[in-house]
């Protein structure tokens, strides 16, 4: 997979004026006048599907989870969870896709030492169990002394799991001559374990491909299998993704397909999503409200409300994804909600869900952008530019670039002390500059929106204003309107709140673009390049307009790009 | 070997046999490693996320003795008491073994959240606004430059040895996964990122410290063999030339296990019951590895654990802001947390004897943060970089003084907007410390080091001298006593 990079989605970025005081930063996205008919963002021309899957153009090393969970996978997980393997596997640094860009091509330094001491402690543990070798190797491996075709049999079938593909009878007694150089029987088996659990293809996705076709390399339906598996659920391939390997079921789209929607039904597959969703809605810690806000509305204490707050997030998008099989449109309306405590039910003005009742219906909260996680916050005041530019960001896919500190510096200067006034005026106030509002009029009106909801996420029909030490202080009538939002291209010209907002979100082209293109760039670790991916992102995106959610996500694994890569 | 940090101890797991080291050798005041007879040059650079205010860093400080223009000094020694109320009490022991610097600009072009600023002599360029954005000069760090020079490392260390790139404060959300250091890859400046925990870090160094694959042939051939599958994929001709490098560079790893029992002690560790136990399990690793040289040099990021959002908004607001009282700020107090620290490295580097000196005094270490001192609404500044640098660097610094290259106050020049040299030469300085001179940091023959945007040097002092060949690749003056290195 390629290497990752900054690369702009071409097209339809509006780059706004950068004067010497000025608002700097780019509204972005795809250009969707490629496709005006379809009003889709990708185009798939004939020229590019003949370049399709050349975007995978480098060797990518196994991320921390897939290492974790291959190994598991190899091993049993009463081996992996040793406490001295775990405390080896948990030393190297947990990899953070793409947002943060810490999924690098090299694996940390930490990697080699790793492996070779997990195997060591691993093989140790294996032989020593009375059980392990007759569940993980042929069962002639459980009887001493070894003959060369039981050796061999393992080799095919253990050493053929961590290659993940067929060993060829050149590589089987090369093995075999080096489990004999080893000193044989149980002792080499020990070590020729050890070897294979170091091999390459526990570090890296080796793919060398079957064919080379117009620069192209058709990968081996070993390699796809093992596509499939590492993009649905992080781990090597089961047996029957092998089998279908070996069986030619691979070969078709439709084989492919079938084997990806088997697996997404794992709960390996649903701990990816799940983390994609962290990755989406841009979920990293939540901050406890102020304590005084919460007291506002009953609740005592709020440490620990932004854990719960989090944690109903995701229980909400797995509910939509998974229980409900939901659209784009229902991520952004379900009135779904998952208060598990009083104080969680009291934000959402509902009842706190049970067994009996496992799902609570919130209508104040429609959908993913009414979560508490993502309007809370930790100060005095809620802040419409930092609801309307993560709106923007996250959900529109748009760059938004940081005011000129100066030019916001001479701003603040010349409008004076601002803080006797509504969230609402005084945003107004400090953007009103020529230079600001050309980036502030798409920001602070879908900001505006939100203003009936506190500092926790609940409603509120005024504005009430804490200071630092969590005083309350003024309160100011709330104007929830925004006139021109500028969602999209033809989207609504004004909005009354932010519910309406949502569903005009829920009907945006332009944001169910956005999630077929976040999707593609948390399962494939890369960034968009528009020349090598229009393809398989334009199948993302027709299924994000019509489809469920994991229909898009199907579409973002289950396509002609996994069958190639691009020749050296 | 097995790094165990509960026990207290460390344990060479050699040949199955478990040999618990002498208890509490690192409490020792004057701790001997077995290192090399000669002292290799060694360089350190700390850095953290946001800036300072000029009264929170430099305090009173004011110098009392003019040695050239836009060169004043007062010796520290002269204080009675506290640096500054950053450089707290915890740098008492070291101010004749330290220098604080005051009018280190960098020549950016861009002032938005960055990287770059320290340790590039450089921001990325205009219009830019992403804090891992590469620095517009084109060239790598001063810490990769130097890791990859010849004149620091013989061709036969490795390459996960020639730098160390740390961020142990695990909990921070805005320098998470983030450094200083920017490499050359692909044709492309990037971050590198940094190894957050203890046992990765130690992982680098066990097979130096010695007891991986003591005595046994079985192990020996078994890290052959292992090499020799990598050797095989590697081999491939569908395997592209920069994957045959990616794949080059773990089989370094391999051989590296390989080498087998090394000759050096690794330094105790503590429970990592808190923040404060990481970072001194890894100052104590890393001053262990630079002891032994394994390595010598070495890059830390020392984030905020307070996390992003409450720092950051803070960090627009430092301006005017104090330790205590009703202007008092946390982020200051971090900042001074921050400090205490580098103290703290300062000290177990100290606590290192060498053949000539200690380990502090054969390093240079430099700690510098993300951002100048903040002027009103310029929280981004690139001007007034809050440097300090202590070690002597072999005998190479002058140590001990507050150094101001500011231009001089006057009625109509507001104390914020008093301009210093360039970062650049700061930068370059370091280099020629480590032994490099301009043929070896110039990408381009006499344009020295970092950035030069067009007339960013108009209005310093001395801008003109700055901008000349001679005055790029110049060493800071009064602080560098090393010889020219041209």
């Amino acid at each position: 997979m390629k290497k990752l990079a900054n690369v702009h989605a071409g097209g339809w970025i509006a780059v706004l004026a950068c004067t010497a005081v000025s608002c700097v930063g780019t509204i972005g996205g795809s250009d969707p006048s490629e496709n005006e008919g379809t009003r889709l963002t990708y185009a798939c021309t004939e020229q590019r599907k003949l370049a399709r899957g050349v975007t995978f153009d480098h060797t990518r090393r196994l991320s921390h989870a897939e290492l974790v969970h291959t190994l598991g996978a190899l091993l049993g997980e009463s081996i992996i969870g040793d406490a001295e393997i775990q405390t080896k596997l948990s030393g190297l640094p947990a990899d953070e896709m793409v947002i943060a860009g810490d999924f690098t091509d090299n694996p940390p330094v930490g990697t080699a030492l790793a492996l070779s001491q997990v195997s060591k402690r691993a093989v140790e543990l294996a032989m020593a169990s009375p059980t392990w070798k007759t569940d993980h190797l042929p069962s002639c491996a459980g009887t001493s002394p070894l003959t060369d075709a039981c050796v061999e049999e393992v080799v095919e079938q253990f050493g053929g799991q961590v290659w993940r593909r067929d060993l060829s009878s050149d590589e089987v007694q090369s093995y075999l001559s080096y489990y004999h150089e080893a000193g044989a029987d149980m002792g080499g088996l020990s070590y020729l374990l050890r070897r294979l659990l170091q091999s390459p293809s526990l570090v890296f996705h080796i793919e060398e491909g079957a064919e080379i076709k117009n620069g192209r390399i058709r990968l081996t339906d070993f390699e796809v299998a093992s596509r499939i598996s590492y993009l649905t659920q992080n781990t090597m391939p089961d047996d029957a993704l092998m089998a279908a390997a070996r069986s030619g079921e691979l070969q078709s789209l439709e084989g492919v397909r079938a084997h990806v929607e088997r697996l997404l039904a794992g709960e390996k597959a649903h701990l990816k999503v799940r983390d994609f969703f962290r990755y989406y809605a841009r979920l990293g810690t939540v901050p406890d409200p102020m304590p005084a806000v919460g007291a506002q509305i009953g609740i005592p204490d709020t440490s620990g409300l932004g854990d719960e707050m989090r944690q109903e997030a995701f229980d909400f998008f797995e509910h939509v994804f998974w229980s409900d099989e939901g659209t784009f449109h229902e991520l952004m309306t379900s009135s779904a909600a998952f208060p598990r405590s009083e104080a969680m039910a009291r934000i959402f003005d509902t009842e706190v869900v049970s067994s009996e009742a496992p799902v609570a219906s919130a209508a104040s909260h429609p959908g993913l952008l009414h979560r508490p996680a993502l309007l809370t916050n930790a100060g005095g005041r809620t802040s419409p530019i930092v609801r309307g530019a993560r709106l923007r960001k996250a959900f529109l896919c748009d760059e938004l670039g940081m005011p000129d500190p100066a030019a916001v510096a001479e701003r603040k200067s010349e409008v004076g002390d601002i803080e006797n006034m509504s969230n609402r005026d005084k945003t107004m106030k400090l953007t009103d500059a020529p230079a600001c509002i050309a980036c502030h009029a798409r920001v602070n009106g879908i900001g505006f929106a939100f203003e009936g909801f506190d500092q926790l996420g609940a409603t509120r029909s005024e504005e009430l204003v804490f200071n630092e030490q969590g005083e309350p202080g003024a309160t100011w009538p709330i104007d929830t309107t925004a006139q021109d939002p500028e969602l999209e291209p033809g989207g609504p010209e004004r909005l009354s709140d932010s519910v309406e907002l949502a569903l005009a979100m829920s009907e945006s082209y332009k944001a169910r673009a956005c999630i077929s293109r976040r999707l593609f760039e948390y399962y494939h670790a890369s960034t968009v390049d528009i020349a090598n991916d229009s393809c398989i992102l334009s199948e993302g995106e027709a299924q994000s307009q019509s489809g469920t959610l994991q229909s898009v996500l199907i579409a973002t694994i289950a396509n002609e790009d996994i069958f190639w890569k691009q020749e050296p | 070997m097995k790094y165990n940090p509960k026990s207290r101890r460390l344990f060479l797991c050699g040949a199955g046999a478990a040999l618990v080291l002498p208890a509490l050798r690192s409490l020792m005041p004057r701790e001997a490693y077995a290192g090399p007879e000669t002292t290799p040059p060694r360089y350190i650079q700390v850095l953290n996320p946001y800036g300072p205010n000029a009264p929170l860093y430099y305090g009173a400080l004011k110098a009392n003795q003019n040695i050239e223009p836009f060169v004043n000094v007062k010796a520290l020694s002269e204080l009675p008491g506290a640096i500054s109320p950053i450089l707290g009490d915890a740098f008492t022991p070291f101010t004749s073994k330290l220098s604080v610097l005051r009018g280190i600009d960098v020549l950016a072009e861009n002032w938005n959240h960055q990287y770059c600023f320290p340790t590039c002599a450089s921001s990325y360029a205009a219009g830019l606004d992403n804090d891992e954005a590469p620095p517009t000069s084109g060239q790598e760090s001063i810490d990769v430059m130097l890791s990859n020079s010849a004149k620091v490392y013989g061709p036969e260390v490795p390459a996960v040895r020639r730098l160390v790139v740390l961020n142990p404060v695990i909990t921070d959300d805005y320098s998470k996964n983030r450094s200083f250091s920017w490499r050359s890859a692909n044709g492309k400046l990037e971050m590198i990122r940094p190894v957050k925990q203890t046992q990765a870090f130690f992982d680098a160094f066990a097979s130096g410290f010695g007891g991986v694959a003591e005595g046994d042939p079985r192990e020996t051939a078994l890290l052959q063999a292992v090499y020799a599958d990598y050797k095989k994929v590697r081999d491939s001709s569908r395997i592209s030339a920069a994957d045959k490098q990616k794949l080059e560079s773990y089989m370094s790893l391999v051989a590296d296990i390989q080498k087998g029992a090394g000759t050096c002690t690794p330094a105790m560790q503590v429970d990592e019951v808190d923040i404060e136990a990481v970072i001194t399990n890894q100052f104590r690793i890393l001053a262990a590895a630079m002891a032994c040289d394994l390595t010598r040099v070495a890059s830390i990021t020392l984030g905020m654990s307070m996390g992003t959002y409450p720092r950051h908004e803070q960090h627009h607001k430092i301006y005017g802001k104090t330790m205590s009282g009703e202007t008092a700020s946390e982020l200051a107090v971090d900042l001074k947390l921050t400090g205490s620290r580098v103290a703290r490295l300062l000290g177990i580097l100290d606590a290192v004897t060498e053949s000539s000196g200690t380990l502090l005094d054969n390093s240079l270490v430099y700690w510098a943060m993300q951002y100048g001192c903040v002027v009103i609404g310029g929280e981004h500044s690139a001007n007034g970089m809050p440097v300090m640098v202590a070690g002597g660097a072999g005998g190479k610094l002058k140590q001990g003084h507050y150094i101001d290259f500011r231009e001089p106050a006057s009625e109509t020049l507001h104390d914020d907007s008093r301009r210093g040299i360039p970062m650049n030469n700061l930068l370059v300085t370091f280099m020629n410390c480590m032994g490099l001179s301009s043929e070896d940091y110039e990408a381009t023959s006499g344009k020295g080091y970092g950035s030069y945007p067009p007339n960013a040097l108009a209005k310093k002092p001395n801008g003109a001298f700055w901008d000349t060949t001679a005055g790029r690749r110049s060493p800071v003056p009064f602080l560098y006593t090393g010889e020219a290195m041209g």
